[in-house]
């Protein structure tokens, strides 16, 4: 017998965008960056991070149809919902393509990206993974956050199971 | 970035609020130029732009003037959509994003759009495409791309689906305008077998509100006509109602269900025959026309009207 066996584990790593879409006629248009989401899945543990802007611009909230202003005055408000509802709602590993699925026209989510599972993670003490998941899908949105959103940003985090047992 | 495309004109790594010039105008103005004899449409409340683009789109199976991209990652929808844009930035969504099953998913939405221009209900402007050289994968379904799609315009500027969230912002007059293009469109989906949920999606909702009449659009029609019929009168009874907060006006049923009865048969079967075989077999048309024709004349009885 190995004095350690390591396990190996399934799992999933998704990134999206949120934007908001002003001209859906035209491409030459301008669109709002609003958010990032990321969801990992491995072994047991499962978490979804969202990062959304507090407030938009005077400019961005005028390019908005009238029925969006009061909404996306504060996404991160209006995006909140949505977040929980997909934590709750979809099965793991498919809270973006949900959240994807019903937000296809002028609010986006851009269809998921799956990116690969870091190895790290696939061979992780199980009472380390948790902490692990969490921490590389932070680094993801983080890296992605600078890139897309003007700041200040809200991030929201959830995580199951809440401990990994000993 | 694989998500770049989706997000054009937007970011540079590290200063986020870059504007590209086009931004500096108001959306507004993008809007595109409306006639000023535009007719008025009481049923088809779509962009004037877009219902001219129908008037040249459902006049043949190709609008060869367009010559498209793929602007986007394909959903994890059923039909695996991805959106479009054209050489003059005309933006589009195209389906199917892979060889799925044999449900003709171009084929349905071309020809759902083309009968509901001869009767003039909103359905956004279809036409059909040929993708040329090698097509990606669909990442989520694992399947090669079909290079025979169609390319669904949009209704609006700004639209979403039909939900809670806009019927909120609604006023009394605003909701009961929702009543006759929903009865409008309940004939054209019995008519044609549509099968899809139309409360939970595939209804589409004019985002500008304003204080006008609310702009419908009824769209993703894969799920109807041959998907259903592999017979002759097939036994198909009327669409459900997906609406239980609006009431049915009965006045608009039988205007719809009247006009339909009078389209001629030559037009119903000319919409259907002109589609290539490629999206469409020729041994799957005259099954599909013969439906079209028999529920066309059994209108009134499959309403129950």
């Amino acid at each position: 017998m190995p004095a350690a066996v390591i396990p190996l584990r399934a799992g999933s790593f998704t990134l999206s965008r949120i934007l908001f879409r002003t001209n859906m006629l035209s491409g030459n248009t301008p669109e709002i960056p609003l958010g990032i989401l990321s969801e990992l899945t491995v072994g047991a543990c499962r978490t979804l991070v969202m990062s959304v802007r507090r407030e938009l611009t005077p400019r961005e909230i005028g390019w908005l149809p009238n029925s969006w202003q009061e909404d996306l005055a504060e996404p991160a408000k209006y995006w909140n919902g949505q977040f929980d509802q997909a934590w709750a709602v979809a099965a793991p590993g498919e809270a973006l393509s949900f959240l994807s699925e019903h937000h296809a026209a002028s609010m986006l989510v851009v269809p998921p990206r799956y990116l690969a599972l870091p190895p790290e993670l696939i061979r992780a003490e199980d009472a380390d993974l948790l902490d692990m998941a969490v921490s590389t899908v932070m680094q993801t949105i983080i890296k992605e956050q600078d890139a897309f959103l003007p700041k200040p940003t809200y991030i929201e985090v959830e995580k199951a199971p809440e401990k990994i047992a000993a | 970035m694989a998500d770049a495309d989706q997000t054009q004109g937007q970011e540079q790594p590290g200063d986020p609020t870059i504007v590209p010039a086009a931004e500096l105008i108001p959306a507004a103005e993008f809007m595109p130029a409306q006639p000023a004899d535009a007719p008025k449409h009481d049923l088809n409340r779509l962009d004037a732009s877009v219902i001219l683009l129908r008037e040249t789109w459902s006049s043949a199976p190709h609008a060869p003037e367009h010559t498209w991209t793929r602007s986007g990652l394909n959903r994890t929808t059923d039909s695996s959509a991805f959106d479009v844009i054209d050489q003059r930035m005309l933006r589009g969504t195209a389906k199917p994003g892979c060889k799925l099953d044999h449900v003709r998913h171009a084929a349905h939405e071309k020809i759902a759009s083309d009968l509901a221009a001869l009767l003039d209900l909103p359905v956004p402007p279809v036409t059909l495409y040929h993708w040329p050289g090698q097509l990606p994968d669909c990442p989520h379904k694992r399947k090669p791309g079909d290079p025979y799609v169609a390319i669904s315009a949009w209704p609006w500027l700004s639209f979403e689906e039909y939900g809670d969230r806009i019927l909120n912002k609604m006023n009394p007059d605003q909701k009961e305008s929702l009543r006759a293009p929903i009865s409008a469109m309940w004939v054209f989906d019995t008519w044609i077998s549509a099968q899809e949920d139309r409360g939970a999606k595939h209804t589409l909702v004019n985002s500008m509100l304003g204080n006008n009449p609310v702009g419908l659009a009824f769209i993703d029609y894969a799920f109807s006509l041959s998907k259903f019929w592999t017979v002759e009168k097939s036994p198909h009874a009327a669409a459900s109602w997906w609406f239980p907060l609006i009431q049915k006006d009965d006045a608009v049923v039988r205007y719809i269900a009247d006009k339909l009865y009078n389209l001629s048969d030559d037009s119903v079967g000319g919409v259907v025959n002109r589609v290539p075989a490629q999206w469409l077999p020729e041994a799957a048309k005259p099954v599909m026309v013969s439906n079209l024709l028999s529920r066309k004349a059994d209108i009134n009885r499959l309403l129950g009207i």
